[in-house]
C-alpha cells in the first residue's frame, strides 16, 4: 500500500518512549497558527529550498513557469525569495538547480518499504522503542497508517501515533501501544481562531477512544504564551481528561521552529515569534495546576 | 544546597551527595590550585648526587628515584582523606623529574596499567621476598643490576612512605584540638600498614591504591588504574557488613581519590588539552570466573562522576547483553551531563576476540587498557602502538597525488590497488615490529608492578613482562572510504569525467569546479549513514587491514593485535592532506578514529552506530573508538535518558567495540571560547580522554566544535 511521506526520522527521542523512528506523513486538515511542521500541511509534494546550499545562480528563476523563485541581488549579497503559490509541480527548478538546493518534500512510499527502514534500528529499540507515526495528520491516510502499525506489530515493534483527533474514528487503536492525542484547546471558539476549524468532532473522537483504551492515551497540549496559556483552559482540559479516565496529560511549550520550515516550502508563516514561547516558570505553574 | 556548582550540559542538574568540604576540595582541584602548586617545583637537581652524569643507566635511574623519594615536596591538602601527592611538575610532562644540566635526564613510561591489584592482594613486602628469591638464583651481571634496581624501588617507596608518616605524626602532635588530632591520627593509621602490608579495610585499600599510583606518577610514569571495583569491592563489602564504614563515608573517601586524580590540572597552558595522562579506570564486567563483578564500588564511582565533572580518570564501563538496566541508566545519567567522562566497552566481543587471538580465557576476562582505550591484560603487558596514516598513503600512492600520475580503468582496479597498498604496508610493518621490547631505558618503577619482570629478572622494555604487544593503529579509514566512494560514483558509474581529469581537479583544490564539488559532497551518501554501498567499502578496507595484520599474530616475542586510532593526529594530518575526492577542500576536517568524516553523517546516531558495526570489530583485538556527540535537546527528560541507554544496548547488540558518547551544546562551546574564565571546569571528550575545553588551543577547539553532532531534532 502506498502512503505519502514527508520524512522519516531515525533516532527520534521525543516521540514516545526509548529510541524511535518517526514517520511523518503528509497532509493535515488543521491549520494551527503555531504549527511546527507546516511542510506537512499539503498532501501533494512540494518543492523545498535548502537555503544554505543555494548559490543564487538564478537557474530556478529562469525555468519556473509560475514565477515562484526570485533572486534578489545587490552588491554584497543575494536573497532567494521563494513563494510556492501557483507552483504547478513541474519539477523544472529542481532539475535546473546544480547546487542541489532544491528537492521534493514528500514522496509516495510502500508501507513495506517504510517498515524496512523502521526495522533498521531494531537493535536500539529494546523493550520500549519502535515506530511512531506522526504528521501532518496520520488519519488523513487511515488505511496506510493502520497498515503501517499492523506491519510494526507483526514485527514485534512498539507503536505510537501522534494525532490531532480529526478522523480518529478510523484509527485501529488495537494496533497502538500509545496514542498521543493533541488538544489545541478545549474551547470551541478559541479552537476556531487558532486552527481554522471547529473541535466538536475532535472531542467526540477523544471520548470514543477513551472509552475503548483510556490507558493508552496521552493528551498533549501545546502552550503558547498569550494564546492559550490561561489556567482556566488548562482546568477545562484536565476536567475533560479526568472525566474520561485519561491519566496522562502533557503540556508542552510552543517553539517558533515552524516559521523557517514554512519558508523552506515557500509558504508564509503564520507562526507567532519568540514572544509566544512560555517562560519556564509559567509553564511549571500550569503543569502544577494540571496535576492538581 | 552547595556553594559550588559544576558544569553540566543540563545546568544545575548534578546531584549533591558529598559534603561541602569535599565539594570545595573538588572545586579547588578542578581550578588548578594543586596543579599550580605542583608546577612550582618542576624537578629535583641531580647536582646533589656525586657522579650522576657518569653513572651507568641503572645506577643513575636508581639514584634519581631515591632522590625523588627523599626530596620531593610533600603535600597534605586541607581536609583530604587520602595521602600522597605527585608534586613534581616535570612528571606532568612525561619525564622523570630529575634534572641533569637543566633537563630531565630520561623520559618515563605510559600506555600501561600497572598490576596494583596484585600489591593489594599480596602486600609490597612480599615483593621484596620475590626479589630476594630471584637473587638467590643464577643471574647475569645485568640481571643482578636490575634486581638491585627493583630493591631500590621498593626501598625508595618506603622512604617516601616514611616521610609522609612522619609528617602526619608531627601534625598529630601539634594539632590544635581533639578533632584535628583525630583527623591526623586516622590518616596515619590508614597509611601506616599499606602498601607494604595487605590492606585490611576499605580505607586502607583506597589509601594503598592511591599511594602506589601517586608514587609511580611522582616518578613521571603515567599508569592506568585498572579495575577498581574488582580491587576494592570485597573490602567495602566486608566493611559495610561489619559497620566499619557507612556507604556515604565510603563515597566521600573515594571521591577524594578522584579529586586527587586531578592534582595535575594546569589551566594556564593551551595546547592539545590537559588531563591526558592515560589513567583510565575500568568498571564492571565479568571476573576471571566469568561472573559479574559489579559491586558497591562500581556504583560509588559512578555517583562521584555524576556529581563532579572530573575527567582525569576516564572511565570505561564493561557492558554486555546482560548488564542490568539500572546500571545502563546510571551510565546514561553520567554521560548526559557531558564532559565525556564515561565510555563503554562491549566486553563479550572483546573477550572473544582476545581468546581467538590466543590469550587464555581467564586472562582475557581480566582485560583493562593502556590507560586510554587500547585493550591489554593489566599488570602483565608491555604495550606500544604505531600510528599508520593510511589515508595519506592512499592519496599519495594509490591516487598518485605525488610522483607519477595513476590511472585505473575500473573501480575494481582502484579498490584492488588500495588493498594491495595496505597489504604491502602491513608486510613491512611486521618486519619492523620484530624489534619491539628488545631493550630500552631503565623503567624499574613500572617493572616492579608487572608480572614476570621479577622472576625473569628482566626490565619492562627488555622482555620482562608476560606479554609484549605492539599494535598497528590505522588512521584515516573513513576518509579513504569516502574518497573511494566518490570516485566510484562520479568516475566509474556516472562517468561524468575520467579518473585523470578528476585527480587534476583535486590537485587544483577544486578551483573552478565549485558546482561539482558541492554535487559530490551533497548528493552521495557516505560512511556513517547506514548505507550499505558506502559501509561495504569500509568493511572491505578494514577486512584487508585486519586480515593482513592477523597473518602474523605473534612473532619474535611480539603480539600484534590490530587497532584503529587517530586520537588527535587528524588535526596535524589535515594540513598535509591533498584535497578530498568526497568534496572537501584542502585542509578540511578529517575523521577521528573509526567515526564518520565530520559533516558526512546525516542520519543520526543510530545510523552512525550501524555503519560502524558492520565492520567485523572482533578482528580488531586492540580496539577502536566510535565517537558520538549528542546535542542536549535530543536527550532531555526521562526519554532522553532511556535513549542513551538504548544507544549503548544497541551498540552492544550490533557488535561495537568501544563507544565514547558526549553531550554538548555548540552554543555553549562558542560561549566558552569567548569567556574561558566562566567555563573552567567544562570538559569535553577528545578521544580516549577528556580535557578541559579552555586548555585546548584554537585548532583543537575548532575540531571539537566541528566534529559531527549526531543529534535528533
Ligand atoms: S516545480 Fe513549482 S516552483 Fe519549481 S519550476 Fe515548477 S512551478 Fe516553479
Ligand atoms: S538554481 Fe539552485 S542555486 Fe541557483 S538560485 Fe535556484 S536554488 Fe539557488
Ligand atoms: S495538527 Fe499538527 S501538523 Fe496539523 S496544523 Fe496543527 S500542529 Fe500542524
Amino acid at each position: 500500500m502506498l502512503g505519502r511521506i514527508t520524512n522519516i526520522q531515525r533516532f527520534s527521542t521525543h516521540d514516545g518512549p526509548g529510541i524511535r523512528t518517526t514517520v511523518f506523513l503528509k497532509g493535515c486538515p488543521m491549520r494551527c497558527i503555531w504549527c511546527h511542521n507546516p511542510e506537512t500541511w499539503h498532501t501533494a509534494p512540494q518543492i523545498q529550498l535548502n537555503a544554505t546550499r543555494c548559490t543564487g545562480c538564478g537557474g530556478c528563476e529562469a525555468v519556473c513557469p509560475a514565477g515562484c523563485h526570485r533572486i534578489d541581488v545587490d552588491e554584497t549579497a543575494f536573497r532567494h525569495l521563494y513563494d510556492s503559490t501557483g507552483c504547478v509541480r513541474c519539477g523544472k527548478c529542481i532539475a535546473a538547480c546544480r547546487a542541489l538546493a532544491l528537492e521534493w518534500c514528500g514522496k509516495e512510499m510502500e508501507a513495506e518499504e517504510v517498515i524496512s527502514i523502521v526495522e533498521r534500528d531494531r537493535a536500539f529499540y529494546g523493550k520500549t522503542g519502535g515506530l511512531t507515526v506522526s504528521g501532518g495528520e496520520p488519519m488523513m491516510q487511515p488505511a496506510f497508517t493502520n497498515a503501517l502499525l499492523g506491519l510494526a506489530k507483526e514485527r514485534g515493534l512498539s507503536t505510537c501515533v501522534e494525532i490531532c483527533g480529526v478522523g480518529a474514528e478510523n484509527l485501529d487503536d488495537g494496533l497502538c501501544d500509545r496514542i498521543y492525542f493533541d488538544i489545541k484547546t478545549p474551547d470551541p471558539a478559541l479552537h476556531r481562531r487558532l486552527t481554522g476549524r471547529d473541535n466538536a468532532d475532535i472531542l467526540a473522537n477523544l471520548r470514543r477512544l477513551a472509552e475503548r483504551c483510556s490507558d493508552k492515551i496521552v493528551v498533549r497540549m501545546v502552550i503558547a504564551a498569550g494564546l492559550n496559556d490561561s489556567p482556566e483552559l488548562v482546568e477545562q482540559l484536565t476536567a475533560l481528561t479526568s472525566s474520561l479516565g485519561i491519566a496522562h496529560v502533557e503540556l508542552n511549550p510552543f517553539h517558533p521552529y515552524g516559521s523557517s520550515k514554512a519558508s523552506a516550502v515557500g509558504m508564509k508563516s503564520t507562526s507567532p515569534g519568540k514572544e509566544a514561547v512560555p517562560d519556564d516558570r509559567a509553564l511549571a505553574k500550569l503543569r502544577a495546576h494540571a496535576e492538581a | 544546597m552547595s556553594e559550588y556548582t559544576f558544569y553540566s550540559a543540563f545546568p544545575g542538574s548534578r546531584p549533591v551527595r558529598c559534603s561541602e568540604k569535599t565539594r570545595r576540595f573538588a572545586w579547588d582541584s578542578l581550578h588548578a590550585v594543586y596543579g599550580r602548586q605542583t608546577s612550582e617545583t618542576l624537578a629535583l637537581e641531580s647536582d646533589e648526587i656525586p657522579g650522576f652524569a657518569e653513572m651507568s643507566p641503572y645506577a643513575r635511574y636508581d639514584a634519581a628515584i631515591r632522590l625523588i623519594a627523599e626530596k620531593a615536596p610533600l603535600r597534605l591538602c586541607p581536609d583530604e582523606l587520602v595521602c600522597g601527592s605527585a608534586t613534581l611538575g616535570k612528571a606532568i610532562k612525561h619525564t622523570i623529574p630529575v634534572h641533569l644540566n637543566g633537563k630531565c635526564f630520561q623520559e618515563s613510561v605510559s600506555h600501561l596499567t600497572c598490576g596494583f591489584d596484585r600489591v593489594l592482594r599480596e602486600g609490597l613486602d612480599s615483593y621484596l621476598d620475590r626479589i630476594h628469591a630471584r637473587q638467590a638464583k643464577e643471574c647475569t651481571p645485568a640481571q643482578e643490576e636490575f634486581l638491585r634496581s627493583l630493591e631500590n624501588t621498593v626501598e625508595s617507596l618506603r622512604i617516601w612512605h616514611g616521610r609522609y608518616l612522619n609528617l602526619l605524626a608531627e601534625k598529630r602532635a601539634s594539632a590544635a584540638d581533639e578533632a584535628e588530632r583525630a583527623y591526623y591520627d586516622a590518616l596515619y593509621k590508614n597509611l601506616a600498614p599499606v602498601p607494604f602490608g595487605v590492606p585490611k579495610t576499605f580505607r586502607q585499600g583506597v589509601q594503598a591504591l592511591w599511594f602506589l599510583f601517586a608514587f609511580t606518577r611522582l616518578c613521571g610514569n603515567w599508569s592506568g588504574i585498572g579495575r577498581i571495583d574488582v580491587m576494592l569491592g570485597d573490602l567495602l563489602k566486608a566493611d559495610l557488613a561489619s559497620g566499619e564504614i557507612a556507604l556515604d563515608e565510603a563515597r566521600e573517601l573515594l571521591a577524594h581519590f578522584w579529586i586527587k586524580g586531578c592534582e595535575w590540572i594546569c589551566l594556564d597552558e593551551r595546547g592539545t588539552g590537559d588531563a591526558q595522562h592515560y589513567q583510565n579506570i575500568v568498571l564492571s564486567g565479568c571476573g576471571e570466573d566469568g561472573k559479574d563483578v559489579t559491586n558497591e564500588v562500581t556504583w560509588l564511582v559512578l555517583d562521584i562522576v555524576e556529581e563532579f565533572p572530573i575527567p582525569d580518570f576516564p572511565i570505561a564501563v564493561r557492558v554486555n547483553e546482560d548488564t542490568a538496566p539500572a546500571l545502563l541508566n546510571k551510565i546514561a545519567a553520567v554521560m548526559r551531563h557531558g564532559s565525556g567522562v564515561v565510555a563503554v566497552y562491549n566486553e563479550r566481543l572483546i573477550i572473544d576476540s582476545m581468546v581467538e587471538f590466543g590469550y587464555p580465557v581467564e586472562e582475557a576476562r581480566r582485560f583493562a587498557n593502556d590507560g586510554c582505550w587500547e585493550v591489554q591484560v593489566p599488570g602483565k603487558t608491555l604495550f606500544g602502538y604505531q600510528a599508520i596514516d593510511i589515508y595519506g598513503q592512499y592519496q599519495k600512492e594509490v591516487l598518485g597525488m605525488e610522483g607519477e600520475k595513476k590511472d585505473y580503468d575500473s573501480f575494481d582496479a582502484l579498490l584492488g590497488e588500495t588493498k594491495s597498498m595496505i597489504a604491502r604496508f602491513m608486510a613491512d610493518w611486521h618486519d619492523r615490529a620484530d624489534s619491539h621490547g628488545k631493550g630500552g631505558k631503565p623503567s624499574t618503577v613500572v617493572a616492579l608492578f608487572e608480572d614476570d619482570c621479577i622472576e625473569k629478572a628482566a626490565d619492562y622494555y627488555c622482555g620482562g613482562t608476560r606479554y609484549a604487544a605492539l599494535s598497528p593503529h590505522l588512521g584515516g579509514v573513513p576518509d579513504t572510504v569516502n574518497s573511494l566512494l566518490a570516485i566510484k560514483k562520479l568516475v566509474f558509474e556516472e562517468k561524468k569525467l575520467t579518473f585523470g581529469a578528476f585527480m587534476d581537479i583535486l590537485r587544483a583544490d577544486w578551483e573552478g569546479h565549485e558546482e561539482l564539488r558541492r554535487y559530490v559532497r551533497d548528493s552521495y551518501t557516505y560512511y556513517g549513514n547506514d548505507n550499505d554501498e558506502a559501509d561495504d567499502l569500509a568493511v572491505q578496507i578494514m577486512d584487508t587491514f585486519m586480515d593482513e595484520t592477523r597473518k602474523i599474530k605473534f612473532r619474535a616475542g611480539v603480539l600484534r593485535p590490530a587497532g584503529i586510532s587517530t586520537f588527535g593526529r587528524q588535526i596535524d594530518w589535515k594540513d598535509v592532506r591533498y584535497p578530498h575526492a568526497h568534496g572537501y577542500r584542502r585542509g578540511e576536517i578529517l575523521a577521528s578514529n573509526l567515526s564518520p568524516t565530520p559533516g558526512t553523517d546525516r542520519e543520526g546516531a543510530t545510523a552512525v552506530i550501524r555503519s560502524h558495526c558492520k565492520i567485523n570489530l572482533s578482528k580488531l583485538t586492540c580496539g577502536t573508538a566510535l565517537d558520538i556527540k549528542l546535542e542536549p535537546n535530543s536527550v532531555k527528560g526521562e526519554e532522553g535518558l532511556e535513549a542513551i541507554a538504548s544507544l549503548i544496548s544497541g551498540f552492544v547488540v550490533l557488535g561495537g567495540f568501544f563507544m565514547q558518547l558526549d553531550v554538548m551544546d555548540n552554543a555553549v562551546l562558542l560561549e566558552a571560547q569567548k569567556h574561558p574564565e566562566d567555563y573552567q571546569n567544562l570538559a569535553v571528550r577528545i578521544s580516549g580522554w577528556s580535557a578541559r575545553f579552555v586548555t585546548l588551543n584554537d585548532t583543537w577547539q575548532r575540531m571539537i566544535i566541528e566534529r559531527s553532532q549526531q543529534a535528533g531534532v
